[in-house]
């Protein structure tokens, strides 16, 4: 180190992970940052360049996270690479600057300690000072200064304040620390540095008088009461699908309303003809069909977004662990699975966080039981043709909490068999979890996630939905014969062959041909379902307005096998609810369970056993349910 | 001829609809991972 | 279960944190068992203080700030004592 420079040439940047240390690294470099790959590790060191207020340029090495030097892991290895000079292309640093989070000074000290020990010069950053101070943390930076021996700058990397102190310090002559006083004792290095935090902590970073009863503590007092928590847990949960029904149905009506309009306005601009088929019972009546369902879809994912935001769901992962150990799982897989309620695929990827490998797989295994978002159309279009229609929406709501507790209850079992079969992980893991502070609400975050959701729901209908009304409709019209009245068109049609040869297959599970026909077009995707309903059972348009309005519910509830018997009654409509509980209709979950699981094998396992278990499921419903004279 | 004049548009966005699709089909293989056929969203 | 090196160090009292009441102050004395660098990891390290807030299947502490539920296995690796 020569005296010729008036700045460092290069800086490295330590810390625990999370201690704020890539802010602070972004804050420094602004855009100017590249990643580089060491050979033999993966663990990746990001360079990049920042001026000192004197206009000198200093390069900045931002080192990987890591929680001490004792070089067990190798991102640890790395950083003791980096600090000794040993890394390839890289010279010793001239300073290092130990990034430190502020309210957790007991714990990120103790590599800080360490880093002092190396001899090199060193400053502290004291960062997200505002989180600490707000915990009722008394924070002494002079004192610090003092009892280490080096500067110590105060800081919040994320708004930027802090930063123009830190580069004061980026000059000659660099902060040198001639030597670490709590290493030269007999004691273990280890318990020394301890003590020596200990004391440094009651002197500079006194932390409150005993520990606050905070009001998260408050709160959690009664959610997490092994009682009154559960209550809290089962009612909100019946509210969220309480208000999926019934604040959800003001927007359907406009939607359906909207619909119907423009179908009238249609037939009366179009004569009567393919192309106005196409329009009105095709497409109109395919998109519309799945489209209607998106002020429920949009729900859902507001609650779950309402729930993730507050810091309720790490709680709710906290209560659910004595039941997922029920089933071989602990609370880590709660997230998973819940996330599986809106969409299995974002669900699956939350696996990540499971440590244990063998709960991950199995959690992977059932997910796609967690009845999601996408089977909501099929349900609403069933679930109120169960009911009359006088009855109110708290029993629609009981009967879709009913079918999201068969999915749920089937997939713990199975996860349970499961568990048992794979047998316990080669090292065992315990359930660890951080219960994070209750928050208000991040509206901004909350509605862009809503809004995702309901946009790719959206442009799935436009697109997808789209295609495939059209050639359903196309099936549905093609060949052609002039002679009969519609019925006698449609069993004619590509469909209403296919219909019928598919109709030996679902006849002893209650369904008809055509019904086997929009379950087949379903497995490209479920909501199809209703878009292939609503092609093939369409009915003569009337005159009349309220007629040529009427849901495609009223349609279905008309619908009668050719012997007169109605088509849709009770039994084979829960029949058709079981198998959309439990059939895997979704290409893009069996993609990512294949990826997620890394094995083909586990993802076309799953989807054999999923659909056959439904056929099953179904059948055993169907035909008990007939033996007991239903 | 009006009514001829509509079969054949609907059997053009017919035939246009499965070109399409065939065409997305033999296209999609080789992008695996996360459709966002399921209402997931963007890709994280 | 091996004891570390740092039992030489005194933990007369020291008693597991499933022991320990609900609303207590205890200081952690020694960390033993498999999983004890992960606990050091998320805080549990020694001489800090933690309160035990509830009991159960798993057991929730507050250590530097921030609450932790963690499961019986991994707390019958922690030996506190009271704090004075």
């Amino acid at each position: 180190m020569s005296s010729v420079p008036e700045a460092p040439a290069m800086i490295a940047l330590v810390g625990n992970p999370n201690s704020g240390k890539t802010t602070l690294f972004n804050a420094l470099t602004g855009s100017n940052q590249r990643v580089g790959n060491y050979s033999g590790v993966t663990v990746s060191v990001k360079s990049g360049e920042t001026f000192t207020p004197h206009g000198k340029k200093v390069r900045v090495l931002d080192l990987p996270g890591c929680y001490s030097l004792r070089a067990d892991s190798p991102d640890e290895q790395v950083a003791i690479d980096a600090l000794t000079g040993m890394l390839p292309g890289e010279p010793k640093p001239d300073l290092v600057v130990c990034v430190v989070d502020s309210s957790n000074l007991e714990r990120h000290l103790q590599l800080a300690l360490q880093v002092l020990e190396q001899g090199l010069p060193c400053v502290l950053a004291l960062n997200m000072v505002d989180v600490a101070e707000k915990s009722g943390l008394r924070l002494d930076p002079i004192k610090l200064s003092e009892e280490l021996g080096i500067p110590v700058i105060p800081m919040q990397a994320n708004a930027g304040k802090g930063i123009i102190e830190l580069k004061q310090t980026l000059r000659f002559p660099l902060p040198f620390h001639p030597s670490a006083p709590w290493a030269h004792g007999p004691e273990d290095p280890g318990v020394a540095r301890r003590s020596f935090i200990e004391q440094l902590c009651a002197l500079a970073a006194r932390r409150p008088d005993a520990h606050q009863q905070t009001i998260s503590d408050r709160i959690d007092r009664v959610l997490l009461h092994p009682f009154f928590g559960w209550v809290f847990f089962l009612v909100v949960l019946f509210a969220v699908f309480w208000s999926i029904f019934s604040f959800a149905s003001i927007p359907m009506g406009w939607i359906e309303n909207a619909q119907g309009m423009l179908g009238e306005w249609l037939i009366s601009k179009i004569p009567e003809g393919d192309l106005q088929s196409l329009l009105v019972d095709g497409i109109l009546g395919g998109v519309g069909g799945v489209l209607v369902f998106l002020p429920q879809i949009v729900l859902l994912f507001l609650f779950i977004g309402i729930l993730e935001s507050s810091g309720y769901m790490a709680r709710a992962a906290y209560l659910m662990d004595g039941v997922m150990a029920k089933a071989g799982l602990s609370g880590k897989a709660f997230l998973p699975l819940f996330s599986s309620y809106a969409c299995a695929i974002p669900g699956v990827m939350a696996t990540r966080t499971i440590h244990s490998p063998k709960e991950r797989l199995v959690t992977i295994f059932v997910a796609p039981w967690m009845s999601c978002s996408a089977r909501l159309p099929v349900y609403f279009l069933i679930i109120p043709l169960l009911l009359h229609e006088s009855e109110g929406t708290w029993k629609q709501a009981a009967i879709l909490f009913a079918i999201y507790a068969l999915g749920t209850l089937t997939a713990f079992v199975t996860a349970r068999i499961l568990r048992g079969r794979l047998g316990e992980d080669a090292k065992p893991s315990h359930f660890l979890l951080e219960l994070p502070p209750y928050r208000n609400l991040q509206w901004g975050y909350i509605f862009r996630h809503v809004f995702d959701r309901a946009w790719a729901f959206v442009s799935q209908a436009g697109t997808i939905i789209l295609g495939l009304s059209i050639l359903l409709w196309a099936l549905s019209t093609y060949p052609k014969t002039s002679e009969g009245d519609a019925a006698d068109k449609l069993a004619h049609s590509a469909m209403g062959r296919i219909g019928a040869v598919i109709e030996p297959v679902v006849q002893p599970l209650g369904f008809d041909g055509k019904m086997g026909t929009a379950i087949l077009t379903s497995f490209a995707a479920r909501e199809v379902f209703n878009s292939s309903i609503a092609i093939l059972f369409r009915v003569e348009e009337t005159d009349d307005e309220v007629q040529t309005r009427t849901a495609l519910r009223d349609r279905l509830a008309e619908a009668k096998w050719p012997d007169g018997r109605p088509l849709f009654t009770p039994l084979s409509m829960i029949s058709l609810l079981v198998f959309y509980i439990y059939a895997l209709q979704c290409l893009p979950t069996t993609a990512v369970v294949a990826r997620e699981a890394n094995s083909w094998k586990w993802a076309g396992g799953q989807f054999v056993f999923m659909t056959g278990f439904a056929y099953l499921a179904s059948l055993a419903v169907f035909q008990i349910g007939k033996l007991l004279g239903y | 001829m009006d009514i001829q004049w509509q079969t054949w548009a609907a059997v053009g966005i017919v035939v246009i609809t499965a070109i399409i699709f065939v065409i997305r089909i033999s296209k999609s293989k080789k992008t695996g991972g996360c459709g966002h056929d399921c209402g997931c969203g963007k890709k994280k | 279960m091996p004891r570390t090196l740092s039992t030489s160090h005194e933990i007369g009292g020291a008693v597991t944190l499933n022991q320990v009441k609900i609303g207590a102050d205890v200081q952690i004395r020694v960390l033993s068992g498999p999983s004890c660098d992960r606990l050091r990891e998320l805080g549990f390290c020694e001489n800090i203080q933690l309160r035990k807030i509830s009991d159960g299947r798993n057991l929730i502490c507050s250590v530097c700030g921030t609450r932790l539920a963690i499961s019986r296995e991994l707390a019958e690796q922690v030996l506190v004592s009271p704090v004075a």
